[in-house]
């Protein structure tokens, strides 16, 4: 090795990963036939073992822990940020999925053939009001109009003037479910998937509700 | 249930950017040592390296989302962090260590008696101080890119790739920065114990 090749690697002789065996034996050898370069790896030790030194001194330094309470105090004060950061990160994924299933519902409207719901308007309440009516909701009570009609409860449905609301399952065969009347603006029928006439949006209509045992409207009907 | 402290980082992570402030202090024992000195050794103040260190976390506190897992290690993130504020801080102010004013007596010593914690004698203490402050000092006369290399592989101990991760820079460059700022470190000593060769600088 000569002594340019050496002045190349002698810092990294104390790095054992830095350098190979071979290089490493070399350069070790050819100081010890090299007075200028043995002087130079000295300096280089000499300056290694200073270092480790200072390295030393400030080995376990750390932030006082004043630098931790404030920082906790900076974390309390920003809970409210991030907790109401994720909230919105949930009522936008909600109202996102609310207007995905607005637009599935629309599409199954258009895609569905169509039924005719009652035009009559007797005499509404003034109110909302409830009126529970159990329903003994069994296919053999009320046989089906439709005879194409899947299921008992189906033909129930479909049979007492209800609409399936699209995106529930219809109520099974030997399930209560009560009737409820409530009285909406006809705009709000275009929630649950129902044809509005724009003109008469704001116009108050009754509407039937067929509510399950859960208290989940299954069915709606706009009542006569 | 596992302690927060066995936890690994991510569950800390996702738990602290949840409002968690247990979780957020666990992160931050975990790293604040290491940036505590990088900054310390990179700005020779221990008030700034605080208020560095106070920085680099308020980051993670208030913007947890500037930190994306899939862009490496949260320690390299840190890091980064720290890195931009101590640049920061050189352009507002750069200070200046006039090797003029350290002492010039001789206190160099063999690299035995600089390595032996168990030095009773005091004037071996007291040289040994003065040649650590000497040191200490030539680091901190290094340009900024050569004291970052001298901060991570001679007093972090880190490795050439490692250094090269966290800088964002070839292995290559890292080794020739590491062997420069070496020479320079010399040369300084040299001067601040009065003695320049010129062979030690090259």
């Amino acid at each position: 090795m000569r002594c340019e090749a050496f002045a190349d690697v002698v810092h990294d002789l104390g790095r054992f990963a830095a350098l190979d065996r071979k290089t490493r034996e070399e350069a070790l050898a050819h100081a010890q036939s090299c007075s200028r370069c043995a002087a130079l790896k000295d300096a280089v030790e000499s300056l290694e073992a200073s270092l480790v030194a200072l390295g030393f001194q400030d080995e376990r330094a750390e932030a006082p822990q004043r630098v931790e309470a404030a920082l906790r105090a900076a974390f309390r004060a920003n809970r409210p940020r991030m907790l109401a950061r994720s909230r919105r990160v949930v009522w936008t994924w909600g109202l996102a999925t609310a207007a995905a299933l607005g637009i599935g519902v629309l599409a199954w409207q258009e895609w569905k053939p169509t039924q005719k719901a009652p035009a009559g308007q007797a005499s509404p309440p003034e109110e909302a009001y409830v009126q529970p009516a159990p329903v003994a909701n069994t296919a053999a009570q009320q046989p089906s109009a439709q005879a194409t009609a899947n299921s008992a409860s189906n033909s129930f449905l479909d049979a007492s003037g209800f609409l399936p609301l699209p995106y529930e399952t219809a109520p099974a065969a030997d399930e209560q479910a009560d009737v409820v009347r409530v009285r909406m603006a006809r705009g709000s029928l275009a929630a649950f998937g129902l044809p509005v006439d724009g003109e008469r949006a704001d116009e108050l209509i009754d509407v039937d509700f067929l509510v399950g045992e859960d208290g989940t409207p299954q069915a709606v009907r706009l009542s006569d | 249930m596992r302690r927060r402290e066995d936890l690994p980082e991510d569950d800390l992570l996702r738990l602290a950017a949840k409002g968690d402030e247990e979780a957020f202090v666990c992160l931050y024992r975990r790293h604040q040592g290491a940036i505590y000195r990088y900054a310390l050794r990179m700005t020779g103040s221990a008030g700034l390296a605080e208020e560095i260190t106070q920085d680099v976390f308020l980051v993670l506190a208030q913007q947890p989302k500037r930190y994306d897992i899939n862009r490496g290690e949260l320690g390299a993130f840190l890091f980064g962090v720290a890195r931009n504020l101590v640049r920061k801080h050189w352009d507002r102010a750069r200070p200046e260590i006039s090797l003029d004013s350290e002492q010039r007596d001789d206190p160099a010593l063999p690299a035995a008696q600089l390595l032996d914690p168990q030095a009773a004698d005091p004037g071996v203490l007291f040289a040994r101080d003065q040649a650590v402050a000497q040191v200490r000092a030539a680091v901190m006369s290094l340009p900024g890119d050569y004291r970052e290399v001298i901060v991570l592989c001679e007093l972090e101990e880190k490795s050439y790739e490692e250094a090269a991760k966290l800088l964002d820079c070839p292995v290559g460059t890292v080794r020739s920065r590491v062997h420069r700022a070496r020479a320079l470190l010399m040369a300084k000593l040299e001067v601040l114990r009065g003695r320049p060769r010129r062979a030690m600088a090259q």
